[in-house]
């Protein structure tokens, strides 16, 4: 069964959404998903950037103005 | 992880200038409206540093700057965004299905808008040092030029529209081409050749970049004389950069089953149907002659209006 992580970043600024991801993504198991919780529009840029880099499955939701949730699935 | 269903009047794939176009249509029109992008908002334009053509800026506009006053009127209008990649999609039925990793959204109509992507040289290789001194994008990578030696393959505007715009970070910057002339526009032709920085190797095609992590040589071959050179950075340098500008290719390989296409492209008539009941095409990504943001947003309203009919006559 396949499980849901949140990671809050909010309030903070990059790159350490960016960083904070890559360390927590280390410890998400394959076929688990990690939600980033972000509300600097720099980190849906390198945040998903990274991600596909990665191979990752990854999608992002606008859920309020300038509030975001970066959906990453750990692929392998 | 179940996905979550949804329902759509319209899917506009892409949000370059035709998918915005056909958003702030769509939203105008009423219509439930998505636009998914898989990268940012703007497309391929958003590339290109100062656009002189486009109606209504005198001065000229940033591709970015204008692409993100589309999206601002879309999103007035309350198209929804989606920033994922669209996994599959099946359009055999009356609804159109189109899914994402966490998503499958159900709809009415589907407005592809894909647009088109650099092509690759196609020489040995390039892919593995794309982003690694292989550079598609000349704004974005110029700083990584500068003291460097550049080389630009290509001979269309883009080509030589970028070299030029190098040739004020790279230390030299040298235009290959596999012919003995230029096919960029004349005038544009006119300043390349006045461009003190600039210089031109003719009728070459490379055949092999090389290096670790970043570009350490490459092989060109005379196709006249069939002579090989190798390229190598200049004295006390490690690497150099090289900006492939060869052309573009569609971004279409997901609906290769489902529409018709022509030699990658989609095929449409005048309102932008594909062979599909309910599926258009607009913009780039679209069999057609003139690629430019006017057109591309031209396509994307008259995409909008065959889907909001097509709505019409199937409700």
């Amino acid at each position: 069964m396949s499980k849901e992580l949140r990671l809050d970043c909010l309030g903070e600024a990059c790159p350490v959404p960016l960083i904070k991801t890559q360390k927590k993504m280390k410890k998400v198991g394959v076929g688990d998903t990690l939600v980033v919780e972000v509300d600097h529009s720099c980190a849906i840029k390198n945040v998903p950037e990274w991600a596909r880099k990665e191979g990752y499955n990854c999608e992002i939701d606008e859920i309020d103005d300038g509030q975001w949730e970066i959906y990453i699935e750990k692929t392998k | 992880m179940a996905k979550k269903h949804e329902n759509y009047d319209v899917v506009i794939i892409g949000a370059g200038s035709a998918g915005l176009t056909a958003g702030i249509y769509c939203g105008r029109s009423m219509l439930k409206t998505l636009i998914i992008e898989q990268s940012l908002v703007g497309g391929l334009i958003t590339s290109t540093e100062d656009l002189e053509n486009y109606p209504g800026f005198p001065e000229g506009v940033g591709g970015e700057e204008l692409m993100n006053l589309f999206y601002e009127q879309a999103k007035k209008y309350g198209v929804k965004f989606k920033f994922t990649n669209v996994k599959e999609v099946d359009f055999s039925g009356q609804e159109k299905i189109v899914e994402t990793f966490r998503n499958v959204y159900h709809t009415k109509s589907v407005i592809i808008a894909t647009g088109v992507k650099p092509r690759l040289i196609g020489c040995k290789g390039e892919e593995e040092l794309i982003g690694k001194g292989i550079s598609f994008c000349s704004t974005c990578d110029a700083n990584l030029c500068i003291d460097k030696d550049v080389y630009v393959i290509g001979g269309g505007d883009s080509a030589v529209e970028e070299a030029m715009y190098l040739t004020k970070f790279g230390r030299k910057v040298t235009i290959i081409h596999r012919r003995d002339e230029l096919r960029a526009a004349k005038s544009i032709q006119e300043k390349a050749f006045k461009c003190k920085n600039l210089n031109f190797i003719w009728d070459t095609i490379v055949t092999e970049i090389n290096g670790t992590d970043c570009v350490e040589y490459m092989v060109v071959k005379n196709v006249k004389t069939g002579q090989k050179t190798i390229i190598g950075p200049r004295e006390g340098h490690t690497d150099f950069m090289v900006f492939p500008y060869v052309g573009l290719s569609p971004v279409t390989n997901i609906f290769e089953d489902e529409i018709e296409l022509e030699n990658g492209f989609i095929k449409t008539d005048e309102e932008m149907n594909t062979n599909v009941p309910g599926v258009f095409a607009a913009g780039d990504c679209r069999s057609k002659s003139l690629r430019q943001v006017i057109t591309a947003a031209a396509d994307g309203a008259i995409a909008a209006i065959s889907a909001e009919k097509h709505i019409d006559y199937i409700e």
